[in-house]
């Protein structure tokens, strides 16, 4: 079946089957490569796109369920000076993911930073509680995420 | 060309071989018949014969193959490999294989082990150990009991090969590529100058990136080689986490001797690890697990082995800790034990034995940090209040299950870690590093192991940058790639950290002696052999093992449900002493990440995130209580030598003191990990 939807600002379409999962069709269809197809069962965390404003996990949705929706990924933040925000924090706060996490860590912070400037860290480690690389300190974490809050915050003020 | 940021899942090109591996079905016997007719022609099948070289791997004189050679010693063992340019062709391809088998029904078990089983032993002894267990009567002995760990890794495994110019390149995210050259050479029997290994981002990883790769490396090179065809292999999840490595579980038993002021006259332990069907690293995990074990005390009469068993089930010994988790837990759950028996609170008892300024092989430590260690941990967690306010607590109640409170206890442990191996193996090549400085005043640092952690390679920027009076932004670091790199050996053991920075030391004080005598580019390179010979000697157990020690001291409290039996931890409070640290609170965020690690194996859980603290809801709240444990952690000397590993001491030390909190918590001993709510209720039903 072919199916419409916006892509990190783009429209797009592609080919699909009912049983292709959302995470395979972006990464080996529409090459973002910043997705990482490895657990298929929403537990690592490394498929997270921001769909329609709300975090989900590419590995547990259908392709076919994005008809008509709008998807971004790690590749339509990290040229924005939203990007900017949370790299700042992460990096005041020592929180380093590796390589193969960062834009999975990068899209959850922008998720939790859409709905709010000020998470609290209880709000941080369930929006995180998905994840799972043992590459970075969940405190650090935390603290690179509020950070990256406050980044935002003050550039928003600043304009 | 940059290729250490990519991962080997990105490696494709047109008309590539994809690889499967056909594993064993049975755990133990021999292969009668492979019939591959019904396999499609399309499928290349290539097994053992088709090795035109020699058919193993090799790690430091331990060997084992790299397709089967006919028997099979676990299941999962790879027999054949089968490629093809469409991966959907190789599902088929497999089922209509069909391997016979001979059964070897008598499994090779770990517990109990035979004497045929023991791969390799290492030991220790000082005074007379069996005098005095003949001379008394008071002898409390214990046995303790460690699992497997498997890690959860989830970024791809595996090996690209290709043909570039005549040579053949290989792709994998290793952390030891000359080790990958060595392999693919001898596999094929062909020169090492012929290959060329680039290594991929290995992102993080417990120790499976040290040699597997290797094995994968040799054989994406040898479809590639035999078809002349660029070849991939990678591994699902699950080939990962059942078949690279994992850590080996351990059987400890302690029998020791006390005196009546508590001080421990005669100790023994035995130790024995489950190693799988071939043993890797072996030795260095016994000398590692006896050194840590013997530890610091001062034991007039010490006997300590440590034999490696070999069992059906996969290799198992090469993962994060090597030996030192493992044989940590049980002396430091044995030791509380005794300052129990002692009648004296554990704090107290620990700190009265350091007191001596040597290890148990004779290593003088001028500065034992211990004691400054143990005293911080202490004040931080109110150790001796919340000791005795529990401990009293304990002896009032009837039982665990009639108590309608959260049982709570305080468990304490220290010790230390080596970083580097403890002896420089037999091998023809030197591991070292280069360094270059050229008439710019840049300096070029080259280590041919791994794609340097940016923490570490901050440290060798500003340690080069002060010796050499130059910006850290003008040291460049360049790893990774075998043919214009020198073998730096694995990235483990708190290598990078410790043995190379002592080596961008030595490189840049011998350029900043040179500077001026001798004209730009001067160019160094220092290896590891050289100093370590003198000072340490592996039959007899003596001198100075490691190139340094990290030291650490942890105090855990824990409370237990008394209905559902879940523990949960109250606090940690850690203190390290790992020699210089640039970035405090870098090095906390290490810490606190291996505390988090090591609670998850003690508390028998996949990995702890905040997923795994969702399950209980305090009284009065709406939401679950999600939340990680409060850890504490403070470096001390920190402005001192040379920096040390911090994983290794961080993760070692949790479980011990983690188990004798929750023993003081129920007044039941605890001696094995993990404990989850099962094996607590396991406890309580025994007998006492």
């Amino acid at each position: 079946m072919k199916i419409r939807f916006t892509l990190n600002g783009r429209a797009v379409e592609a080919q699909t089957s009912t049983s292709t999962r959302l995470v395979d069709m972006l990464h080996k269809d529409l090459q973002i490569k910043s997705l990482h197809p490895s657990c298929y069962d929403g537990q690592c965390g490394n498929c997270a796109v921001i769909l329609n404003g709300e975090l989900v996990f590419s590995c547990l949705l259908p392709a076919f369920a994005v008809q008509e929706t709008s998807i971004y990924t790690y590749e339509g933040i990290v040229n924005t000076l939203e990007y900017n925000d949370i790299i700042s924090g992460f990096h005041d706060e020592k929180a380093y993911p590796c390589a193969y996490c960062l834009p999975a860590k990068v899209v959850i912070t922008q998720s939790i930073l859409e709905s709010t400037l000020d998470p609290t860290e209880q709000e941080i480690l369930e929006t995180f509680s998905g994840t799972y690389c043992p590459c970075t300190n969940f405190n650090n974490l935390a603290r690179g995420v509020i950070r990256a809050g406050e980044y935002r915050r003050r550039r928003l003020h600043e304009r | 060309m940059k290729n250490n940021y990519r991962f080997i899942d990105e490696f494709t090109r047109k008309g590539m071989l994809h690889i499967k591996i056909v594993r064993a079905d049975i755990p133990r016997g021999s292969i009668a018949s492979i019939e591959t007719t019904n396999v499609s022609e399309n499928i290349l099948v290539y097994d053992a014969d088709d090795i035109e070289g020699i058919n193993r791997v090799v790690v430091l004189q331990e060997e084992m193959p790299l397709l089967s050679d006919g028997n099979i010693n676990y299941e999962g063992e790879p027999i054949l490999l089968i490629a093809s340019e469409d991966p959907s062709l190789l599902e088929t391809a497999e089922r209509k294989l069909k391997i016979s088998y001979e059964t070897d029904f008598s499994l090779l078990a770990f517990q109990p082990a035979s004497e045929d089983q023991i791969v390799d032993s290492a030991g220790l002894s000082r005074g007379n150990p069996s005098k005095a267990f003949e001379e008394t009567n008071q002898i409390v002995e214990a046995e303790y009991r460690t699992t497997t760990e498997s890690h959860v890794s989830r970024a791809p495994t595996g090996a690209y090969a290709e043909i570039n110019d005549g040579r053949i390149t290989v792709y994998t995210p290793t952390h030891w590529p000359f080790h990958v050259r060595s392999t693919v050479a001898e596999v094929l029997g062909i020169e090492q100058k012929e290959i060329r290994v680039i290594q991929t981002n290995p992102s993080p990883a417990y120790g499976e990136k040290v040699v597997y790769p290797s094995t994968l490396g040799a054989m994406a090179a040898a479809i590639c080689y035999r078809t002349g065809k660029a070849a991939r292999i990678l591994l699902s999840p699950r080939e990962v986490e059942k078949f690279t490595t994992r850590k080996a579980p351990v059987a400890v038993k302690s029998t020791s001797i006390l005196n009546e002021e508590g001080k421990i006259i005669a100790h023994d332990i035995h130790m024995r690890f489950e190693v799988g069907a071939y043993s890797l690293f072996t030795k260095e995990l016994l000398n590692r697990a006896v050194i840590t074990s013997g530890s610091y005390y001062q034991v007039p009469n010490v006997s300590i082995t440590a034999e490696a068993i070999r069992t059906s089930n996969p290799p198992m010994n090469l993962y994060r800790g090597l030996g030192v988790s493992q044989s940590l837990f049980a002396t430091e759950v044995h030791f509380s034990r005794l300052a129990e028996f002692s009648q004296l609170n554990p704090g107290d008892w620990k700190k009265s034995h350091t007191k001596s300024k040597n290890i148990i092989t004779g290593s003088h430590i001028p500065n034992m940090p211990l004691e400054k260690l143990l005293d911080t941990v202490i004040d931080q967690s109110d150790f001796y209040r919340k000791h005795s306010a529990y401990e009293q607590i304990r002896r009032r109640r009837n039982s665990v299950k009639a108590s309608r409170r959260f049982l709570r206890g305080i468990g304490i442990a220290t010790g230390f870690t080596g970083n580097g191996f403890t002896d420089k193996p037999n091998t023809q090549d030197n591991w070292g590093i280069k360094a270059t400085l050229d008439k710019k005043d840049q300096l070029v640092i080259e280590c041919g192991t791994m794609t340097v952690p940016e923490a570490i390679k901050t440290i060798w920027k500003r340690r080069a940058g002060e010796i050499l009076g130059i910006s850290p932004e003008s040291v460049e670091i360049a790893t990774g790639d075998t043919d214009t790199l020198p073998d730096s050996g694995p990235m483990m053991l708190g290598m990078p950290v410790t043995v190379y920075t002592s080596l961008v030391d030595r490189c840049c004080n011998y350029i900043r002696k040179q500077r001026f005598n001798k004209p730009l580019p001067i160019e160094v390179r220092r290896n590891i052999i050289n100093a370590r010979r003198t000072t340490w000697d592996p039959t007899t157990f003596k001198g100075v093992p490691f190139h340094n020690f990290s030291w650490g001291a942890v105090v855990t409290e824990v409370q237990l449900d008394p209905l559902t039996l879940v523990p949960e931890v109250r606090g940690i409070w850690a203190a390290f002493d790992c020699g210089l640290v640039y970035d405090t609170q870098y090095a906390v965020s290490i810490a606190e990440g291996s505390i988090y690690e090591a609670l998850a194996w003690a508390m028998g859980e996949q990995k702890v995130t905040p997923r795994y603290y969702q399950d209980y809801v305090i009284e009065g709240q709406d939401q679950p209580n999600l939340r990680l444990p409060p850890v504490s952690v403070v470096f001390a000397n920190r402005a001192k030598g040379l920096p040390g590993g911090i994983n290794e001491i961080a993760e070692s030390l949790v479980p011990a003191a983690f188990v004798t909190a929750l023993s003081q918590a129920t007044g039941v001993y605890f001696d094995r990990i993990p404990l989850t709510s099962e094996t607590i209720q396991s406890y309580l039903e025994e007998p006492s």
